[in-house]
């Protein structure tokens, strides 16, 4: 087990080299800035529970990639009411300059919710260049599987931007 | 916009992303002095204080109900209570096996999903039990009692409304998002 000074600078250094990731995966799976806060935290504790038993067998990027993707995925939302809140796809430092790219931003982000949390997975790390191996490896499932529902996704994606 | 149009125009929403506000140091800082618990934490903790407490709260009521109640209706008042108590015990052990850092995503969609639908069927099959349980207590109780058992079960019913349409509410909405998933 690291020193609890080593464990500090490992995290600091893996939140400066890995927070845009771990911002990424949880803007795709929050419902609202809030949610977004909540989700960045709940990774956060997770990553930080989970850098004792991190053994290097995997990329760093790779293990961030799983760990964000696990929290959001099996996130116990309260059913406190919620504050109104703004939509993270309104979030304004997230919206651009060039109303064209804010507009791609948004389409993206409504296209990515339309599909269930095991594919909204699947077509991040498609979307990130990651390779069908270690997006098998970090899903789960069998490599094929990852290849055909990619297909059926990408399918789904095009008829959904369509409608 | 087609998937392979959205693959190209990723890094502008790499660089967008790049923009929103750091994480509060302070938010950090209790991670770090572990003063902060996480969402999955705070939940097996609430399972397992009840079903730590479940158990004596069920035999203390009803030694208190003794001098009231016949044996029979006192053992249904424990077992209510017992049950509640293991399926808490299960949804416990069930949210404390998710691992985040070493499970697959499937693995952990399966088990999140599985416990929240657990939790749902564990609160039907209670207030399946609590209702002919309630209606035995109101028929042997007498007229003083009664007057606490009407005034507890309204509350009680009110409560248990409220929380099972706002649960019915979320796994509706998880339910749609899911279908596509399957």
């Amino acid at each position: 087990m690291p020193s609890i000074e080593n464990k500090d600078s490992a995290f600091d250094s893996l939140i400066s080299m890995h927070g845009s990731t771990i911002s990424k995966v949880c803007y795709f799976y929050a419902i609202d800035t809030d949610d977004f806060n909540d989700l960045r935290q709940e990774a956060l504790i997770n990553l930080w529970r989970g850098l004792d038993r991190f053994r290097g067998e995997a990329e760093m990027s790779t293990w961030v990639y799983r760990i964000c993707l696990n929290t959001c995925v099996s996130y116990f939302r309260s059913n406190k009411k919620r504050r109104l809140s703004v939509p993270v796809d309104e979030c304004p430092q997230l919206i651009a300059d060039d109303t064209d790219k804010s507009s791609m931003l948004k389409e993206m982000y409504n296209l990515i919710n339309r599909l269930g949390p095991t594919d909204k997975a699947l077509i991040l790390m498609w979307l990130d260049n990651y390779d069908y191996e270690t997006i098998a490896e970090v899903m789960g499932i069998p490599r094929n599987t990852v290849a055909s529902r990619l297909r059926r996704i990408k399918e789904r994606l095009v008829k959904y931007s369509n409608q | 916009m087609d998937p392979e149009e959205m693959k190209v125009k990723w890094n502008e929403i790499n660089s967008r992303l790049e923009n929103i506000e750091a994480v509060n140091s302070r938010i950090l800082e209790h991670i770090k002095l572990d003063k902060v618990k996480s969402a999955q934490e705070r939940l097996a903790l609430q399972y397992k204080r009840f079903c730590t407490i479940l158990p004596i709260l069920g035999i203390c009521a009803a030694f208190n109900a003794m001098r009231f109640f016949s044996t029979g209706i006192l053992l249904a008042f424990i077992a209510f209570f017992c049950i509640a108590a293991v399926t808490d015990f299960y949804l416990w052990q069930g949210i404390k096996s998710i691992d985040t850092a070493t499970m697959g995503v499937a693995e952990v969609v399966a088990k999140a999903r599985l416990y929240r639908r657990r939790h749902h069927q564990a609160q039907i099959l209670l207030a399946a039990i609590v209702i002919p349980l309630l209606t035995a207590l109101f028929i042997y109780a007498n007229d003083y009692s009664r007057i606490g058992i009407i005034i507890g079960g309204v509350i009680g019913i009110a409560l248990g409304l409220v929380a099972y349409f706002s649960m019915m509410r979320n796994y509706k909405t998880m339910i749609s998002a899911e279908a596509d998933d399957i």
